[in-house]
């Protein structure tokens, strides 16, 4: 039985801007929908133009007096609300700009109707690049995001699946998520910081997926119906302008396909990335994967799109790690995710990593000879006496 | 040469003044000046000594919650050197930024976010290396923690619904809320959607063809073909074919209604030259605010449409054009500079060869330090050392070695934990005659520090508040003998405790009665221990054994002109047993000769 897949897309949503330097660009959604068009993936799934969340949507989680405010606050009257911007967050990381609350109602819609139409089963896998703001908590805006359209989901799967596994491969916890099912054992959060291989590069991946799959396969075998949900946040991809990771398309691919394989249930949803180009070729090329539509490395002809400069899967300097360093690097990988918990809610700074350098260079090469004094053998006393006779000094003893 | 360049993003010590520790700092920015000179825009970092003590209390208890916090706590104890040592590496982040001329740059090092699982001590095995974990900020005199918790509590977590039984009913009712635009299963080819394509641009192309605005727009074919290839146009073509059901004939016949050719114009098409050329304008004064854009200049164009145009119009040539032009001026923005290793001699270096001392506070003329007859190093307590530095307050003399002076100037503290770390550990060295039971001479000492004689003959220390106490005889000799009584150290600690006089006037009159005896038993005993010097000139009683032959510092060339009283008065409690041995034997002698007298 082939798979259904379900693509949700609002034709506006990459219309709106998050204000002057802001590394978050919804244009990206559209670069996206673009590319996706133009490879032809469109016509392979079923496309939706989704509906737009209401407040009481969103208040299924989120808190009353957080969503009013959204609704109500604009650029213009930003001044009467000093304190509530203070009480929630917005207005620095998080600003607001026109028409916040009408973007947090289309992207969240979308991946509310994701979760239905899993749970409907209408489709197999449901996709919505929009989604992912995984930073939103319940009466607070944080990181770029304001209303957590995951857990919004995940507590509509929850009405028809027992549990629900979240996996996150964005550079940036998950906070918000972990914190709204903190308490709870049906949705698998702390899976993800053990997870650590899935930010490897490539070569890790395809090590360790296999020693993933028998944890995760465990853990299917538990469950008769399991959904999961996946936010491939493309911040950990190389050249991010927020991330630090060097991850390459393909490597983040990877993790979207091994998700896949599982065959289960599987909500697909966007997050960070703040390269747009590379966001856009990567989403592009995870949602062929999904597919199991092979594209071609070049990127098709597209007359507004030329500044898209880098074939598909390329990312100028990325993925190029020497092995050595990769074996080192599993412990401190680990350690650089603990590093980069909650960063985007921080002043936009670069976090210093550690410098290992494991080549030892100071011992000899035992394959070589060495210098010639090593070599020679001590000279014998009399190596260079005429006979016996020659002796140096007289003795009495006569030979 | 790799190790001078320094780049934005680099962390490293900054120079402000010659005798504090350096800076640390991280690089933001690099600015040219006006008057040529590379002016760096840093982040500041703290050192434990920058901070209020309440403060540094506050994060050593949450260190200490931390530690216990961890799960696998495999920290070894450390011992107290690497704890003393582990302080100085701990820096905090702030947020602050300020602007360091870049000379001042001395070198660079590195700050890393303390994460639990790393070893501590690692750091201290590396050079110019720091961790932080706590968020200082100076204004509001506060420290935060860099990471976020997991807050619990219903404010914080979400109701997790029950799952729907069998047959029960969800409220959504899919059909009235998204809209299908494309269905996977539709009796169409890929081939023949393409074509449907193909014919969907040809249809365009020919709208413009017809339509006056455009033609002006478009003049050549090949634009208008461009321009019919956008993708409105082609989401418009797979969304006629979903809504007419995949049916081919029916969805061309749309294609081409009775009014002319379809014609879908995107935002680029639409705006109009005078608006192009007003929004760029406004781009040029406003930079990407489009909220103000719209309003000033293009108000009767939507938020949506004018970012819509933006992107499309970052394709543009024109805009391509821009970019050149600014990426040519950010060259002038720097990325990185070259800084020569500063090579000029510290105005704390101690210069031994012309005898001169030169101290930034200006201790004193003529005062003179003998090579090799003056103080050990502060830390280290080496007699050795190619070049000493000046540390401290002036008029305590002390200094540093090179190794330690290097210590001191990186990491803020002293390499040994030792008690002459006076400024960070006390709060405010006082002249501490006060607390001191004992005569002071002109030379006291600041700080609670042993006071060694340097051996020059006039001491260049100004004290603030001179004070000189004069005990009797009796007194002195008292705390000599009942110093089991007085506990000098104890009391000490406990300013407002009263010392019990009466029981040491007692123990005294006791201990002088057979005073006699003992005095005989010290002269036919000499001090073996204690290796002899010369007899001072001057001395008008001259003892058998000299008080400051014990000891380990230099001449006592200057005390030569004072009595013995003053003379031993200037020896610290915690000298070895032997010496306070000899010198309560020196006192037994004083004692009985004044009195013979």
């Amino acid at each position: 039985m082939s798979i259904r897949t379900s693509y949700f897309y609002d034709p506006d949503v990459g219309n709106f801007h998050y204000g002057a330097g802001h590394p978050m660009k919804p244009h990206r959604l559209s670069l996206t929908h673009s590319l996706v068009l133009h490879y032809g993936l469109y016509k392979k799934m079923m496309v939706f133009k989704p509906y737009k969340a209401s407040q009481h949507d969103m208040c299924r989680f989120h808190s009353e007096d957080y969503i009013d405010f959204l609704q109500k606050v604009s650029p213009n009257n930003m001044q009467g609300f000093t304190k509530s911007l203070n009480t929630f967050n917005v207005g620095d990381d998080c600003p607001v700009f026109p028409g916040l609350f009408e973007f947090c109602s289309r992207y969240t819609g979308a991946s509310l109707q994701g979760a239905t139409q899993l749970n409907h089963k209408i489709c197999d896998i449901a996709i919505n690049w929009a989604g992912g703001l995984h930073h939103a908590k319940k009466f607070e805006a944080s990181g770029f995001c304001y209303v957590n359209d995951i857990v919004i989901s995940i507590l509509e799967l929850l009405k028809y699946h027992p549990r629900v596994l979240y996996i996150d491969i964005d550079i940036h916890h998950g906070d918000g998520v972990q914190e709204a099912f903190y308490l709870t054992d049906r949705v698998m959060t702390p899976v993800i910081k053990q997870v650590v291989d899935f930010y490897q590069p490539t070569c890790i991946v395809l090590q360790v997926s296999r020693r993933r799959r028998r944890r995760l396969s465990g853990a299917v075998g538990h469950c008769e119906s399991i959904a999961v949900c996946l936010q491939c946040g493309a911040d950990s991809l190389g050249c991010d302008r927020l991330g630090c990771f060097n991850l390459s398309i393909r490597g983040h691919g990877e993790c979207v396909e091994f998700v896949k394989s599982f065959k289960i249930p599987l909500l697909v949803l966007g997050g960070g990335g703040y390269t747009v180009r590379n966001v856009a070729r990567c989403w592009t090329y995870e949602t062929s994967l999904l597919l199991e539509e092979s594209i071609s490395d070049e990127l098709p002809y597209s007359g507004e799109k030329l500044y898209l400069l880098y074939t598909l899967k390329e990312i100028s300097g990325s993925g190029a790690i020497c092995w050595k360093y990769l074996e080192q690097i599993r412990q401190t990988v680990f350690e650089n995710l603990k590093m980069l918990n909650h960063a985007p809610s921080v002043q936009i700074h670069d976090v210093p990593s550690d410098m290992l350098n494991y080549e030892r260079t100071d011992d000899p090469d035992p394959d070589e000879r060495g210098a010639e004094e090593n070599y020679t053998r001590q000279e014998a006393a009399n190596e260079f006496y005429d006979g016996d006779h020659d002796n140096d000094k007289e003795s009495d003893v006569e030979i | 040469m790799a190790a001078n360049m320094y780049r934005v993003g680099d962390y490293v010590f900054f120079e402000n003044s010659s005798s504090n520790p350096y800076l640390i700092r991280r690089i933001e920015e690099l600015n040219k000046t006006a008057s040529g000179n590379v002016e760096a825009k840093v982040v500041c970092f703290y050192r434990r000594r920058d901070i209020s003590h309440s403060l540094i209390q506050l994060a050593d208890k949450h260190a200490k919650e931390l530690e216990e916090e961890k799960e696998n706590p495999t920290e070894t104890d450390l011992t107290e050197k690497q704890k003393h040592q582990l302080r100085h590496r701990e820096l905090f982040l702030s947020r602050q930024y300020e602007s360091l001329p870049a000379t001042h740059i001395r070198g660079k090092c590195s700050v890393a976010l303390l994460n639990e699982t790393e070893s501590v001590l690692s750091y201290l095995d590396k050079e110019d290396t720091f961790f932080y974990s706590l968020v200082y900020d100076p204004t509001q005199k506060t420290l935060l923690a860099d990471k976020g918790e997991i807050r619990v509590g219903p404010r914080f977590q979400a109701d997790v619904p029950e799952m729907l039984q069998e047959g029960e009913a969800d409220e959504r009712d899919q059909s009235k809320l998204e809209e299908k635009l494309w269905d996977p299963e539709c009796p169409l080819t890929n081939k023949q959607i393409d074509q449907f394509l193909v014919v969907a641009r040809a249809v365009g192309t020919f709208a413009r063809a017809l339509d006056c605005s455009s033609s002006v727009r478009q003049p050549s074919l090949h634009m208008s073909a461009a321009a019919a290839s956008r993708d409105i146009t082609l989401f418009h073509a797979m969304d006629t074919l979903h809504r007419h059901n995949y049916d081919l004939s029916s969805a061309l016949s749309v294609l081409v209604p009775a009014g002319g050719p379809v014609l879908c114009r995107d935002e680029m098409e639409e705006w109009s030259a005078s608006e192009a050329a007003m929004f760029e304008e406004a781009l040029e004064k406003y930079g990407k605010d489009f909220n103000d854009i719209r309003q000033d200049f293009l108000p009767w164009k939507s938020l949506t449409s004018i970012i819509e145009y933006y992107y499309m119009w970052k394709t543009t040539d024109r805009y391509v054009q821009q970019k050149r032009l600014k990426a040519a001026e950010a060259e002038s923005k720097l990325k990185q500079v070259y800084i020569p290793t500063y090579n000029k001699p510290n105005p704390n270096q101690i210069s031994v060869t012309n005898g001169k001392m030169a101290t930034v506070n200006g201790a004193g003329p003529g005062a003179f330090h003998a090579a090799g007859g003056g103080r050990a190093c502060e830390s280290c307590y080496t007699m050795q050392s190619a070049q000493w530095y000046s540390w401290g307050p002036p008029n305590m003399q002390c200094r540093l070695c090179v190794s330690c002076w290097m210590y001191w100037k990186k990491y803020g503290g002293l390499k040994m934990p030792s008690r002459a770390e006076a400024p960070e550990e006390r709060t405010s060295p006082s002249p501490a005659s006060n607390s001191r039971p004992r005569g002071h001479t002109a030379r006291q000492s600041n700080h609670m520090v042993p006071m060694r004689n340097s051996g020059s003959p006039k001491s260049s220390m100004k004290t603030k508040q001179a004070f000189l106490l004069q005990a009797t005889r009796l007194t002195k000799l008292a705390r000599h003998m009942c110093r089991d009584i007085i506990k000098l150290r104890r009391a000490a600690r406990r300013p407002f405790v009263p010392i019990n006089c009466g029981a040491i006037k007692a123990e005294c009159k006791r201990a002088s009665s057979c005073s006699s005896s003992v005095v005989s038993l010290a002269e036919s005993r000499p001090a073996s221990h204690a290796p002899r010097s010369h007899r001072t000139p001057g001395l008008q009683t001259p003892p058998p054994r000299r008080l400051l032959s014990s000891l380990p510092h230099g001449p006592h060339g200057m005390l030569g002109k004072r009595s013995y009283h003053h003379h031993s008065r200037a020896e610290p409690e915690r000298r070895s047993g032997t010496c306070e041995t000899s010198r309560r034997e020196m006192m037994w002698k004083n004692m009985f000769f004044s009195q013979q007298k």
